[in-house]
């Protein structure tokens, strides 16, 4: 029997359920102070939701979900599912699109025009980019500031769900 | 034969102040643009987390090439010799890379931007407390000793006070940190760094090509200066006094483990890769670049000026003597190293002591989330910036002692985040004692009323911090309620793959497979089986579960 989660609990295992499943992810990508992320990955973890890649060392801050806790969240949109099978979600393809945009208008893709041109703040993009760079759809490059460039995986990935962006930006 | 130290001419003046001028735009420039890159506290405390391998190598480069050492590293040389001081630094160096490519994905992965944090996030809020307040005051010693550093180059090369030679720096400072964060701290090391390793090379061959090479050298300094092991013979090989290459090893340790500034970089770092890579490559070049240098600057002060003493010029001066000697233009150049380095090492302490006293302290007291405090986060990076000055110039003994505090407080902090990432329990109550007792211990092994202090005569204050920690967080963790996942009765559950949808990746595989691993202990010649029998004839944890806790990871239970 599973008790109510509250949103930021539900936000912590869906950032997981999509791959984001570092303690920074939380932090940066949600927003939670740093100890409050600590608090509620403690109790998501010994309530069975979530289990932590280890108890020693960087494995600690590394979390998958159980049974249960994937058991709790809402089913994904056939959309959201198409998009999951290549590991991707909606905003992840905003951010794609918008970098792919700002290379082709020859703009500087830097965090302020990346995170203007796709809506995502700033804080949050950090996750995101981070992210797809780890998935293997950006390359990064810049001796000071982080530049990103969209891979030929990532232009692949973006073709396949482009229309996906329209529907979404409709809505 | 010493040569007499020339006069302070309006010429030479001239050049120094137009220099510092230029030097000084340059970095409110920088100042500038990069406080257009601030939109957040993260971005002003953590770089946006996407501060890049040449960044972390320039600031950790900035902190090898400090105030303190430019002043240290040439006086070390004279009083130790060339050899000894090179070896003084290398370990530094050691223990940097080991950070980097030991914890730094570890830092990156906590989403904390300070050592506090960190303690609070896995031990609880009184951990929090304790370790801001180390962290401050600690870092307070750090940053004032870069003051008192250039402070003491200027005297010698000016003769002014130095409150009015570092008046400028330190208002300079505050503003690009103010406008920039930890953005302009890590451009300007960058920039900074670029006049430094101009200046610190440019001495040496001014001097070379005016005065003689090496050859010239070792006629004109005492023998000792170029012995393989100095004025210090075999005790640097080995020992717990600090003249020796182990307690140098220990100390950089707790300074590079236990210190906020060295925890930001890693914590703003774009990548696994940056976070290892950019310390090693700061590290190196560091020792490469500044310390076998600074330390040849201190050989020929020694060998132009003759032995340093009260009647002569200040031994941790040696840079403002090697100015005096040199050409108007020149001594600017060298003069803007001498300020770079100050400041290279100012910033990151400065932005360090900020970003714990408003996330730590100020956030937790007024509860507020961070992303509110980027206003609170600039007043404390001017105020720290403003305290540390004040001190250094109003109090010099109080700035040389908060540094020894520094490096006692630092300790604890360092011993107690390995235990804890490395044992799973040791518990809460135990990293407080643990952080408190070694604190206390320190403070007493070094004012302990004695002469010479217990610290010159058996062992120096690392090793009892080391000690000390150890000792009562193992022990004190064993007594108290260990953190869930480390009681006997925990279980952890099963992942599953990302979604229904996805793939189960490697990752998760490896994590089924560490799961099951808890489950079976390591069976060394049947030592666990047997081990374990004792452990159980009692409910509380024994001293051997404590001291070997990779051998009892089974629990009853599973």
């Amino acid at each position: 029997m599973s008790e109510k989660l509250s949103d930021e609990e539900v936000k912590i295992l869906e950032s997981i359920r999509s791959g984001r499943n570092f303690m920074t992810d939380f932090v940066d990508g949600l927003g939670l102070p740093p100890l409050r992320a600590a608090e509620l990955t403690e109790k998501l973890e010994q309530a069975g939701y979530i289990v932590r890649n280890g108890y020693t060392g960087s494995k600690y801050y590394m979390f998958h979900l159980t049974e249960k806790g994937l058991g709790v969240l809402p089913k994904l949109t056939p959309e959201e599912e198409e998009l999951a099978k290549d590991g991707l979600t909606k905003e992840d393809l905003l951010v794609l699109n918008a970098i792919k945009k700002l290379q082709e208008e020859k703009k500087p893709i830097v965090a302020e025009t990346v995170s203007k041109a796709s809506g995502v703040s700033t804080t949050r993009l950090v996750t995101v980019v981070n992210y797809l760079i780890r998935i293997g759809c950006l390359s990064e490059h810049g001796m000071i500031r982080r530049h990103v460039k969209i891979t030929a995986k990532g232009e692949e990935l973006l073709n396949k769900h482009k229309a996906k962006i329209t529907s979404s930006e409709k809505t | 034969m010493p040569l007499p130290i020339p006069p302070l001419t309006t010429e030479k003046v001239i050049s120094l102040v137009v220099g510092s001028a230029i030097f000084y735009v340059i970095l409110l420039l920088i100042g500038r643009v990069t406080g257009k890159w601030i939109s957040g506290m993260t971005d002003y405390f953590a770089g946006g987390r996407e501060v890049s391998i040449l960044l972390i190598a320039s600031v950790f480069m900035g902190i090898g090439f400090a105030g303190s050492m430019i002043s240290a590293i040439p006086a070390l040389a004279i009083g130790w010799g060339f050899w000894p001081t090179v070896w003084y630094f290398i370990p530094w160096a050691v223990v940097l890379g080991i950070f980097g490519v030991g914890v730094g994905p570890l830092i990156r992965r906590t989403g904390i931007h300070t050592i506090a944090e960190w303690m609070g996030q896995k031990y609880g809020s009184g951990s929090r407390m304790a370790a801001s307040w180390a962290t401050i005051i600690g870092l307070l010693g750090v940053t004032a000793a870069q003051y008192v550093g250039l402070g003491r180059i200027l005297q010698v090369l000016t003769g002014w006070p130095y409150w009015q030679s570092t008046l400028v720096a330190m208002v300079i400072v505050s503003l690009y940190m103010y406008l920039g964060g930890l953005w302009a701290v890590s451009v300007e090391a960058f920039a900074q760094l670029l006049f430094g390793v101009v200046g610190v090379l440019g001495v040496i061959f001014w001097a070379g090509i005016t005065f003689g090479w090496v050859d010239w050298l070792a006629l004109n300094v005492p023998p000792h200066v170029f012995a393989p092991l100095g004025s210090l013979g075999t005790k640097m090989l080995a020992g717990f006094t600090y003249t020796n290459i182990p307690t140098w090893l220990l100390t950089w340790f707790m300074l590079v483990f236990g210190s906020q500034y060295y925890w930001i970089m890693m914590a703003s770092a774009r990548s696994d890769r940056a976070a290892k890579i950019g310390p090693i490559i700061g590290g190196v070049g560091a020792t490469i670049i500044f310390a076998v240098w600074m330390a040849l600057a201190g050989v020929y002060a020694f060998a132009i000026g003759g032995p340093p003493g009260p009647q002569t010029w200040d031994v941790r001066g040696a840079y403002g003597l090697l100015m005096r000697f040199m050409p108007p233009g020149l001594d600017a150049f060298l003069l803007l190293a001498m300020v770079a380095a100050a400041l290279t090492t100012a910033g990151p302490p400065i932005i360090a002591m900020s970003s714990v006293a408003t996330r730590d302290i100020y956030c937790t007291i007024k509860r507020k989330r961070p992303d509110e405090a980027l206003l609170a986060g600039r007043i404390f990076t001017v105020f720290f910036s403003l305290i540390t000055w004040l001190v250094a110039v109003f109090w010099v003994y109080g700035a040389e002692l908060m540094l020894a505090l520094g490096c006692a407080l630092l300790g604890p902090l360092a011993v107690t985040f390995i235990l804890g990432i490395a044992i799973k329990r040791v518990s809460p109550g135990g990293v407080m004692a643990g952080i408190i007792a070694g604190i206390i211990g320190v403070l007493i092994w070094q004012f302990w009323p004695s002469t010479p202090p217990l610290w010159v005569k058996y062992a120096h204050m690392s090793w009892i911090a080391l000690l000390i920690t150890a000792v009562v967080t193992l022990v004190v963790s064993m007594f108290t309620k260990p953190k869930y996942f480390a009681l006997p009765t925990w279980r952890p559950p099963k992942p599953v793959g990302f979604s229904s949808t996805m793939k189960i990746g490697d990752d998760v595989i490896e994590h089924a497979k560490l799961i099951d691993s808890l489950a079976k202990p390591v069976n060394i010649f049947g030592l666990a089986d047997r081990l374990e029998k004792i452990r159980f004839r009692s409910r509380s944890p024994t001293i051997l579960e404590a001291l070997f806790p990779i051998l009892y990871r089974r629990d009853k239970n599973v």
